[in-house]
């Protein structure tokens, strides 16, 4: 309780609290934009941490993931255009709503429904993230290796309609991440005598150019061809839901919150795979089936409250093992480890303030969001009718700001420019990038703990297969390639149209 | 360019990056120094290796069962192959224009020289007025943020110092 109230104090301090909102209204606003992710969002403020102490900083990691979780549905409801890709199941149903004139009502069942969300999934999070770190302390490097393995094998899940283009991005993911010294014997990799290569492609600079150079150039390429967004028009304000209404759903919202937390907890899972089948699950479950589609509140309710829940499901792993669910999480726990904070099960031992003061964060964070959201969503419209070309001019600074100040290197402004058109050039192959993020994150980690592993145990295999957790790891691994492979199969194959 | 092909020549493509990788590896870096090591190497050697197979793997599937699915959406397909080829050398070239004098004349003044060349080559916007006002309110406003509001390091310039 001590740590607790200790912690309360620290986050209810002016400075935490103005970069929680500044993050929450930050996420919101680049949530709010399409194609102009939270997570650039979460790359180009994580420099601005730097001169910052920890809860501050990560008050502003975590309100900008927050906010930008939540801002995807501004744009989905108002111009049918999904912000994120979390909001693209909010579509289906918001934008038919405003189309029929019930636009600020979709909005407020929006803001409500997300809220309880973020709300609800905070509660699971702080009741099973002390159990799971508590079975995580006994974790050795064979274990750590086994989780890592885990992860990746979730790339098949986010590999799209090409299990082999997926696999291909995350082998070049953890091709990247082998450049430079090696950690555990100094030895050069792949540096062609440069010193400045020494230091490696660092994570978060390869983030920036993989998902803002992209921005940029589709940007460029839509002003020249006079693509231009539709922008919302109009008095903008939020009309909410009646109580009997949402009460009236009450499952629907309990149910959602659940699969976001859950989902969210996967990593390599994340919104967009909670908030669609928090929306099949509402249209399974419905009694109305014909509704849907074409403007049901509770298409709106489903995916909106999934979508947020995984925020705290997302916390679970990301505090508990260090394991990040996302890109976007990975972000924060690059914040964090900058602070000095490492999650794992040594951040409840060591820094039990500040890990309640992640929670009282998150908490603040969701309450803010609620009234920003109430207040400021005729600004974000405006907002959205900022052209893309001029915003895509400004990320070109932010890229080189964001790329410098991490580790005060000219030669991270160069590596986010020829990582972020390699990034766009893969797309244009049609390898995606969500696998090759995911191979950046876990590649360090699955190196130096396999070698680890190896050298503790003098060359042993027995290691990966004596320990009931790897072994758990590893069938768990196996399943959802399995589930994958199964599901691929059994999959009827869909006309491609030919390109050229 | 079809689908098949270009898969055909992303295949290709990797496959020479990962015979090229595969080569350096086992060149320039030392194995392991024991059994239970296996050392600094290991691990971009595999890495190579399954490049290698998962390309001749992608060849050899769109060569058997042709259209493979293009995996992602293109969104920038419809532009044009020649409109992408631009637009990829500006970005590329104004970043590393960007990197190149922020070293040199520091960041404000970077920041409204790769500012308006964006706005003039990249927008391929003509009106003085709003080049210039976009620019220099780009540039101070980044200065006033990063550098005095927030106080993070920014180059100052070893030709030029300006803030």
């Amino acid at each position: 309780m001590e740590d607790f109230l200790a912690a309360a104090v620290l986050v209810l301090d002016p400075l935490t609290l103005g970069m929680i909102l500044i993050g929450t209204a930050i996420g919101l606003i680049f949530g709010a934009i399409p194609g102009l992710t939270y997570t650039v969002a979460l790359a180009l403020v994580l420099p601005l941490t730097f001169g910052l102490p920890a809860l501050p900083s990560i008050g502003l990691l975590l309100g900008t993931y927050i906010g930008g979780m939540t801002g995807g549905a501004v744009s989905s409801i108002l111009l049918g255009i999904p912000g994120t890709p979390t909001a693209a199941a909010t579509v289906l149903d918001g934008y038919p709503m405003t189309q029929q004139g019930k636009g600020a009502l979709a909005l407020g069942a929006a803001v409500i429904v997300s809220v309880f969300g973020g709300l609800f999934s905070l509660v699971l999070m702080v009741l099973s993230v002390d159990l799971v770190s508590r079975i995580a302390i006994s974790f050795g490097p064979a274990e750590i290796f086994a989780l890592v393995v885990f992860g990746l094998s979730t790339i098949c899940g986010l590999a799209g309609t090409s299990m082999i283009k997926g696999l291909i991005a995350g082998v070049l993911g953890l091709m990247v991440m082998t450049i430079g010294l090696d950690a555990l014997e100094g030895v050069p990799r792949m540096t062609f005598g440069s010193v400045q290569m020494l230091q490696g492609v660092n994570m978060i600079v390869a983030m920036i150019g993989l998902f803002a150079v992209p921005f940029i150039i589709r940007a460029l390429l839509q002003h020249w061809a006079g693509v231009t967004p539709a922008a919302a028009t109009g008095k903008i304000k939020v009309q909410f839901p009646s109580l009997g209404y949402l009460f009236a759903n009450w499952w629907l919202i309990i149910r959602s919150s659940l699969i976001g937390t859950g989902i969210g907890a996967i990593p390599g899972t994340g919104g967009p795979i909670a908030s669609f089948l928090a929306y099949d699950s509402a249209k399974r479950f419905s009694k109305d089936k014909s509704k849907f589609g074409k403007g049901d509140l509770r298409g709106v309710i489903g995916p909106e409250t999934a979508g947020n829940a995984v925020i705290g499901g997302a916390m679970i792993p990301l505090l508990s093992l260090g394991i990040p669910g996302d890109p976007a999480t990975a972000l924060v726990l690059a914040g964090m480890q900058i602070q000095g904070l490492v999650p794992g099960p040594a951040l409840f031992l060591n820094n039990r303030i500040d890990v309640y003061g992640i929670y009282i964060i998150i908490m603040v964070s969701l309450i803010m969001l609620f009234f920003l959201q109430l207040l400021c969503i005729r600004l974000f419209v405006h907002v959205l009718r900022v052209p893309q070309q001029l915003m895509a001019v400004v990320i070109v600074v932010l890229c080189g700001v964001g790329a410098y100040a991490f580790r005060n290197s000219i030669f991270d402004i160069y590596s986010v420019a020829i990582v972020g058109v390699a990034g766009f050039l893969l797309v244009k192959a049609g390898i995606p990038t969500t696998p090759l993020v995911l191979g950046l994150v876990l590649g360090p980690t699955l190196e130096s703990n396999y070698r680890t592993a190896m050298n503790l145990s003098g060359g042993d295999y027995g290691v990966f297969y004596t320990s009931p957790a790897a072994v758990v790891f590893f069938l768990m691994a196996l399943l959802v390639v399995v589930l994958q492979i199964v599901g691929t199969v059994r999959k009827k194959p869909e006309p491609v149209p030919s390109v050229g | 360019m079809t689908d098949k092909q270009r898969n055909l020549f992303t295949a290709a493509l990797l496959f020479v990056v990962a015979s090229v990788w595969t080569v350096i590896t086992v060149q320039t870096i030392p194995g392991g120094f024991s059994p239970g090591d296996i050392g600094a190497r290991g691990f971009p050697l595999i890495l190579g290796i399954a490049l290698g197979i998962l390309s001749l793997g992608l060849a050899i599937k769109t060569w058997m069962a042709c259209p493979l699915p293009l995996g992602v959406e293109d969104e920038t397909e419809d532009f044009g192959a020649g409109r992408s080829t631009l637009s990829v050398l500006i970005v590329l070239g104004h970043l590393v224009a960007y990197g190149f004098l922020m070293d040199k004349i520091g960041f404000a003044l970077s920041t409204f020289v790769i500012t308006l060349s964006m706005m003039v080559i990249g927008l391929r916007e003509r009106n003085p007025l709003k080049i210039l006002a976009f620019s220099v309110g780009t540039a101070f406003g980044a200065w006033l943020v990063f550098s005095r509001l927030l106080g993070v390091y920014m180059p100052l310039g070893t030709m030029i110092t300006f803030g």
